[in-house]
């Protein structure tokens, strides 16, 4: 987990409604592809890049430099009067006694600077101080355990659902049941659960990644077509397609994205981890997940969809020059696709995402995030305000959504002006009502497991491989079924196929 | 008033002083973390159950070495860097002596802009070297992959079987170059009587550069075959970036990645770390072997 670099893709891009949110796709990669938001957000964040023996010396050096730091017992990167301060507010609970609590939040999507610099100004009696760190996969996630190490971390981080299981193994986490209980009312259930585990609550989220079914127009048309209501139907369509014309895929499949096939998965109300007694449960074979294997094993046996690696620049290529016709994935896609495929403007059209039988209303979630509280956080009361503040308040989610294209996880965000408007390159179509009604629909029940940068790698190499044509993917999924146990249990924790 | 510092005593100190800079940066930049590292890869975390209480730092003995040997995928990884430095470095330094020779003989024209050219691509960063190179890998950007195809030449740089060759390719393109150069100066350092001698004795331009040239250099083609094998198992940046483009380069495909895999991608720095000692280790021996077996190719020759 926590990724370096590549990684824990944590959080994927969700870039939203405008623009796109500048995160780092997956964990572990190098940001390929067009989107000029996140390269700059990359740049800025400087995170990326793996680069080999140059990442091996930046992280010698990262780690002679929070040698030092520990050493001198200074504060991270805030400047050490802020930290100073920091630390007197935590020791002044909430404000009492005249104090005003001082809150660090790390984080790297920009637009929470906004939404912070309004909650102080609208909150004399907290202060939180946001830092902007690299994107928890280039590097984020490692800054964060190495300050809860070192005893100096920040009360509040912003965090991938697929990451919290794994902070929480590292000890780096605080239960805010407590605190958090009264506005748990205020979040869809599927984005609460993500944050937390055992039945334990670490945070408040803050958006979701819905998903939907992107298709082209043009070629749906072509070939007298409308969006398929079920994967039958969709897997129809896939034939004649392909056999109107052979160099059309009907749809991509993103199997190198562990994340994707997760979603995937999602939809059929299971989940791949669960922690039961003291053993984490593994199960990558569980039926809701067979069946998404053996339904994307015909379409790739035939053929009929592509296997590209996803979000490279030949991947988006394909979705510019229309010799693929569909994609089922996360909102956040909406602004990938607008960045990389601008000739196709007018071209795409969003439907709801196809269902397993004929009268089901069930969806997937790809991505999306929260904010951790940390541990040693000393006023985890001032903190769950700020992050539910953050994630609920009408004008901080005005501003991440305008801003940060985020879906909200708090229910409210659904009637916000922001999520009511056309979208240009959709034909100005309405799209969010689609992803409102799945983001609804999406199962509560999906748990990610402790150890989701190692699941992430292996899922991406053994299914990529499989997607290529190089072995099947009920085999890949077992293989990792496998890894992912011994990994597992190489921590220290218990384990078993469940 | 102090006293004065006796003659002695000060003549001692100065070199210390001079090193200090030097000393303290050494230490700090390289020692610390070569010693931390070696701590970290005798030690584990342990946790129990489902993780929910503090993880504890333990002594591990050499668990995770015994760990490391025992991982059939890190031992791909090394059988596949050796590979691709038996026949890529032979190949990179055959290139870069050529080159030199030809920029050293006496019928060569321009030699500083062929110099400049050569060396060019050692100035662009790996990573840039190689996401430029990416673009002419892509099977679907890419104009060569189009032209090839167009002549009836499908192929698949990225591919299981080529992608280890495309990486190389890239390796070779970024440092022959930079080998050229030294094993040139070597070259420039010859003197110019054992030219005269030689061709007084009737050689010709091949036979200088065989009987001559090619041995008075060899301690240089030494040093930089030592380099390139370093090099070579430190393989990281190339496969790295193209990772995310096919699905034919897994997370530990070099002995470097499968370091950086375990300790950042896995948390589990304590393994990352015994495997980034063994493979220091494993570098040194073979560093050493190289010097050695050069040493005594070169002493053979030049008693010719």
């Amino acid at each position: 987990m926590i990724g370096g670099q590549d990684s824990l893709h944590c959080l994927r891009p969700r870039a939203g409604l405008r623009r796109a949110l500048p995160i780092s796709r997956r964990d572990g990669h190098l940001m390929w592809g067009s989107n000029r938001a996140s390269r700059s957000s990359l740049r800025a964040a400087s995170r990326s890049s793996r680069r080999g023996r140059q990442t091996a010396r930046h992280a010698a050096v990262a780690v002679t430099i929070a040698a030092l730091t520990a050493l001198t017992a200074c504060g991270s990167d805030s400047d050490s009067d802020k930290t100073d301060k920091a630390a007197q507010g935590d020791k002044a609970p909430g404000g009492q006694g005249g104090g005003t609590a001082q809150l660090d939040f790390w984080g790297w999507n920009p637009a929470y600077e906004k939404a912070v610099t309004a909650f102080n100004a609208a909150h004399p009696d907290i202060h939180v101080n946001y830092n902007k760190v690299e994107p928890g996969s280039k590097g984020g996630y490692a800054k964060m355990l190495a300050a809860v190490k070192a005893n100096n971390a920040p009360c509040l981080a912003q965090m991938g659902y697929e990451t919290l299981p794994s902070f929480l193994v590292e000890g780096a986490l605080q239960d805010v049941d407590k605190e958090a209980a009264a506005v748990k009312s205020k979040y869809s259930a599927g984005a609460w659960s993500q944050m937390s585990v055992a039945g334990k609550t670490y945070g408040i989220p803050v958006d979701t990644g819905p998903v939907a079914m992107f298709y082209r127009t043009d070629v749906f048309a072509k070939n007298g077509l409308t969006p398929p209501k079920t994967w039958d139907e969709f897997a129809q369509q896939a034939d004649k397609v392909h056999t109107a014309d052979p160099a059309v895929a009907y749809s991509a499949f993103g199997g190198n994205d562990p994340w994707w096939y997760a979603g995937m998965a999602w939809q059929n109300g299971g989940s791949w981890f669960k922690p039961e007694g003291d053993t984490w449960k593994v199960s990558l074979t569980e039926p809701g997940t067979q069946k998404v294997t053996q339904y994307w094993q015909q379409l790739l046996d035939k053929k009929v969809v592509s296997s590209d690696p996803t979000f490279t620049p030949d991947w988006y290529k394909r979705f510019g020059d229309g010799s693929v016709a569909s994609y089922v994935g996360p909102v956040w896609f909406t602004a990938l696709l607008e960045e990389n495929a601008k000739d196709a403007a007018g071209k795409w059209a969003v439907a709801p995402m196809p269902q397993w039988d004929a009268t089901g209303k069930t969806t997937g979630n790809i991505g999306g995030s929260g904010t951790a509280v940390l541990k040693g956080c000393k006023n985890t009361k001032a903190a769950v305000t700020f992050a539910d503040w953050m994630s609920s308040d009408t004008a901080s989610l005005t501003t991440l959504v305008k801003d940060a294209g985020i879906y909200p996880a708090a229910t409210s965000g659904a009637s916000l002006d922001a999520m009511q408007q056309p979208s240009a390159y959709f034909g100005n179509a309405k799209i969010y009502d689609i992803f409102k009604e799945s983001a609804a629909q999406a199962p509560a029940g999906w748990q990610w497991g402790p150890t989701m940068t190692q699941v992430s790698a292996d899922l991406t190499d053994r299914v990529g491989k499989a997607g290529a044509g190089n072995g099947k993917l009920a085999d890949a999924l077992t293989g990792v079924q496998g890894t992912t146990i011994k990994a597992i249990q190489d921590k220290g924790l218990k384990a078993a196929a469940g | 008033m102090s006293a004065p510092i006796p003659r002695r005593k000060r003549r001692r100190s100065a070199p210390l002083m001079f090193l200090a800079p030097f000393g303290v940066l050494f230490a700090a930049m390289y020692a610390v973390p070569v010693g931390y590292a070696i701590v970290e890869s005798l030690h584990k975390v342990q946790r129990s159950g489902l993780g929910l209480t503090p993880p504890k730092r333990v002594y591990a003995g050499f668990e995770n070495y015994t760990k490391a040997l025992h991982d059939d995928a890190l031992w791909h990884g090394v059988g596949r860097v050796l590979l691709f430095g038996a026949v890529q470095v032979p190949v990179m330094l055959g290139l870069a002596l050529v080159l030199a020779l030809l920029l050293d003989a006496k019928s060569a024209r321009l030699k500083g802009f062929f110099r400049t050219a050569y060396f060019l691509p050692y100035a662009i960063p790996g990573v840039i070297a190689t996401i430029l190179w990416a673009f002419l890998y892509m099977p679907r950007s890419s104009p060569v992959v189009s032209m090839l195809d167009a002549v009836g030449l499908p192929s698949d740089f990225l591919g299981e079987d080529a992608v280890l060759w495309s990486i190389a390719n890239v390796v070779t393109w970024t440092w022959t170059g930079y080998n050229m150069l030294v094993i040139y100066s070597a070259l420039q350092a010859i003197p110019q009587e054992l030219y005269e001698a030689a061709e007084l004795d009737g050689c010709g331009p091949w036979r200088t550069a065989w009987r001559i040239k090619v041995p008075l250099v060899a301690p240089a083609i030494a040093l930089t075959t030592v380099f390139s094998v370093i090099g070579t198992l430190q393989l990281y940046t190339e496969p790295r970036v193209l990772r995310p483009l096919t699905s034919s380069l897994d997370a530990d495909y070099t002995p470097i990645m499968s370091a950086y895999h375990k300790a950042v991608e896995n948390n589990d720095y304590g393994q990352g770390a015994a495997v980034s000692v063994l493979l220091a280790l494993g570098t040194c021996l073979l560093s050493f072997a190289v010097l050695k077996l050069s040493a005594r190719l070169t002493n053979g020759r030049s008693s010719l």
